[in-house]
């Protein structure tokens, strides 16, 4: 095991130019993503409890497939392709489902907090894929098509979510 | 995208995004636990399901009669085109002890139309694209005989049969031996197969690879009350403007939101989204086929590319684009 192991390891090393195993990819490496992870599956689905099984699951499917992760400079958009694909597995399942326990937040009476609640309100109110278009591309800061690749769609798709995504989002915070 | 940037919108969805962020930096994933028991439970897991098969062995050596196979079996050769199908009997055994009538009507829609069955020109179900179900159950059937039709939403006949009585029956034999009969018919379109029948399922060949164009349909016919909209042609210029240039067009379909959207997407009929139209607003979804590149997120991989389908859904009065669904499903 120990000898594949570092069969593995050599093989990213070559292929992305690792200089050592320190860059591997680790559990660490994943943990370090987990809030970001978390705060995408809260803006994704509208349970709190289910955003935490969501990102908790993304993290164990890496922990499982982490060998497969050549390039640990990609590992953030990895992560995410993991997430949306368990995201819109989730929903389907979940689909028939009425949640409950998500409370929208107050504001606090600061102008900044609520401006923040507006605007995630908004979010959530968009189709599926056009908030996991959105919160990937104008949130989490992935390129269009990283966004295709981690929703499974075509380029053209995502700019069309999105296109409609922002159209739809000023109308609601009109 | 770069002609539609709001960069005072995507400041302020960036502002969310941080306050995310911030409110999630406690989150470490919790480390996979192993149950303490894990050892034990799968260990007395292995010796049920060995005394399990070994029962189920030692059933089988009992009762299986010392000569023939053991329990019914069936050599039905169907044939298509609503042509009877019967079945050989086995070799002459004791005459026969019992009669089993067959359910009475079955479906594989391994097409991505959607399919409607009428019996004696009534409607009795309608059948997604994958759709499966031996036996339909809760059907309403009149009376044999039957004009069983697959029609698709435009109304074009796909395929029919007639089933008269005593046409579908199964006969078992006390050596375990029997035989099957039934009706059925099948066509293959470049979009998949369908299957109907009433008794055994149809068997092989491979599916046929269809006839171009076979797939598309028309505009069904509309409601009276309806008001003026887009034409079909109009339609589907419009939409061919929201995809790439290499796709072939495969359906353009006119109805409401709600029943198309569960066609196109995949989803539960009724199942809407916020913000998307309402299920009885009338749009033309336009279906094309198209080739999608996958790139897995390991990039030693490489991209490849898939078949898949692609749908453009504007609206019917003002053909206005609405949304876009891209479907490739694994191999």
């Amino acid at each position: 095991v120990e000898a594949l192991f570092e069969m593995r390891l050599a093989a990213v090393a070559g292929r992305s130019g690792v200089e050592s195993r320190a860059d591997a990819p680790t559990f660490e490496s994943i943990a370090a993503q987990a809030p970001t992870l978390l705060a995408a599956a809260r803006l994704l689905m509208h349970d709190e409890a289910e955003a935490h099984d969501l990102a908790q699951m993304t993290c164990e499917i890496a922990m499982k497939r982490l060998d497969t992760l050549r390039d640990p400079t990609r590992i953030k958009g990895w992560l995410l392709t993991i997430q949306m694909h368990e995201a819109f597995r989730l929903r389907r399942r979940l689909r028939r489902v009425v949640t409950t326990s998500y409370v929208p937040e107050r504001a606090d009476g600061h102008a900044d907090h609520a401006e923040v609640l507006a605007v995630r309100d908004a979010v959530r109110r968009l189709p599926m894929r056009m908030r996991a278009a959105v919160v990937l591309h104008h949130m989490v800061g992935l390129t269009v098509g990283e966004t295709a690749v981690a929703m499974g769609i075509s380029e053209d798709s995502v700019k069309s979510q999105l296109k409609t995504g922002l159209q739809r989002l000023r109308e609601i915070l009109l | 995208v770069t002609d539609d940037r709001d960069p005072e919108l995507e400041d302020r969805l960036q502002a969310v995004w941080q306050a995310e962020v911030a409110r999630a930096t406690d989150f470490r994933p919790a480390p996979r636990a192993r149950a303490p028991l894990a050892g034990v439970k799968a260990a007395a897991q292995l010796v049920v399901g060995a005394i399990f098969v070994v029962g189920v062995v030692a059933i089988l050596l009992v009762v299986r009669p010392t000569n023939g196979p053991i329990g019914p079996s069936f050599s039905a050769v169907p044939q298509t085109n609503g042509v009877p199908v019967t079945a050989t009997p086995f070799e002459s055994g004791p005459p026969p002890s019992a009669t089993e009538a067959f359910p009475p009507l079955s479906i594989s829609n391994a097409t991505t139309l959607r399919v409607s069955l009428f019996v004696n020109g009534v409607e009795v179900g309608q059948f997604p694209a994958g759709a499966y179900a031996d036996p339909i159950k809760g059907l309403a059937l009149p009376d044999l005989p039957w004009t069983v039709e697959a029609r698709t939403d435009d109304g074009r006949v796909l395929l029919s049969f007639t089933e008269h009585s005593g046409q579908v029956s199964s006969t078992f034999y006390p050596d375990g031996q029997g035989s099957a009969q039934g009706v059925g018919s099948r066509v293959d379109l470049s979009c998949g197969r369908l299957d109907v029948w009433s008794g055994p399922p149809l068997l092989g060949p491979v599916p046929g690879p269809g006839t171009p164009g076979d797939c598309v349909v028309g505009m069904g016919s509309l409601p009276p009350s309806l008001p003026p909209g887009i034409s079909r042609d109009a339609a589907i210029a419009i939409a061919q403007q929201n995809v790439s240039p290499d796709v072939v067009l495969r359906t353009a379909l006119a109805g409401p939101f709600g029943e198309l959207v569960a066609a196109f997407d995949h989803r539960p009929r009724g199942q809407l989204d916020p913000g998307e139209p309402a299920a009885d607003h009338w749009v033309w979804a336009v279906e094309w086929d198209a080739i999608f590149n996958i790139c897995p997120p390991d990039p030693g991989s490489g991209c490849y590319q898939r078949p898949g389908v692609t749908t453009v859904v504007i609206d019917y009065a003002t053909g206005e684009w609405i949304t876009s669904y891209g479907y490739s499903p694994g191999p």
